[in-house]
């Protein structure tokens, strides 16, 4: 229960972290502007979330709620998969193919190395 | 509403969604299930929603209801950091074959979604 707390309350500023780092980029009403915000929160969330990974794998003595409330609360809510999928909707129905590409791939595979080389230096032994 | 309003909106919204989201992961590994299982369950089901909400407008017609249900809810429920963590497990895992499944169902499966949900939300749309 108290874990639970501690998820709701890290998901509640994790979305507040989200939505505010969105006013700190230029905000275009363009639906064909491409979606700086939500990319850079999507690459620093996997990497952070890798190092956490990392670093919890050889401590098996850590106590459960500092996965659950800081990877699964805080991360979680902060990254997000449903503006991504509505936003490469966007691109494409803008016609702005290369954007929705590079957006794509830059969130998939440069999330994903990140999301690699966190486990790894979070392991303390390089990636 | 003012910036603060919507600010609480996007926070309890966000709650839910990360409630939701731990509770299915919890439930998942109960039932003795991969992890992937669960995530992918909660980005598709999301990536729909946020069709929906799309095809409604609801961004423009209700910043309200859309900063609650679709930045909060919708973003707390959907993950990008636990996607891209399981991406590279199961790929140092070897465990290949799970992997593309999981890439194609995330990818093709969500973006698939989204464009339903869009046009589901625009029939809907009055």
């Amino acid at each position: 229960m108290k874990i639970a707390i501690g998820v709701a309350v890290a998901g509640f500023l994790g979305a507040i972290a989200r939505y505010e780092i969105g006013f700190l980029f230029p905000r275009y009403t363009d639906p064909a502007a491409f979606p700086w915000a939500t990319l850079m929160i999507n690459l620093v969330g996997s990497l952070l979330l890798g190092l956490l990974t990392g670093w919890l794998l050889n401590r098996s003595s850590a106590p459960v709620w500092i996965s659950d409330v800081i990877g699964t609360g805080f991360l979680g809510s902060f990254t997000t998969f449903s503006a991504f999928s509505g936003q490469l909707w966007h691109l494409f129905q803008s016609e702005a193919y290369g954007s929705a590409i590079v957006y794509l791939l830059v969130s998939g595979a440069g999330g994903w190395l990140l999301a690699s080389k966190g486990i790894g230096w979070g392991r303390g032994r390089g990636a | 509403m003012n910036g603060l309003g919507l600010a609480a909106l996007v926070g309890i919204g966000g709650s839910i969604g990360a409630l939701l989201r731990y509770g299915i992961g919890r439930l998942t590994v109960l039932k003795g299930k991969p992890g992937y299982y669960g995530t992918l369950f909660v980005n598709v089901l999301g990536a729909f929603v946020i069709g929906l909400f799309i095809g409604l407008n609801l961004e423009r017609e209700h910043a309200a209801t859309y900063a609650f249900a679709g930045i909060g809810v919708l973003g707390g429920l959907t993950t990008y950091s636990t996607l891209n963590v399981q991406k590279a497990t199961l790929y140092r895992n070897g465990s290949k074959k799970t992997l593309v499944y999981y890439l194609a169902l995330t990818y093709v499966g969500g973006i698939a979604l989204t464009v339903l949900g869009v046009g589901l939300g625009d029939l809907l749309h009055t």
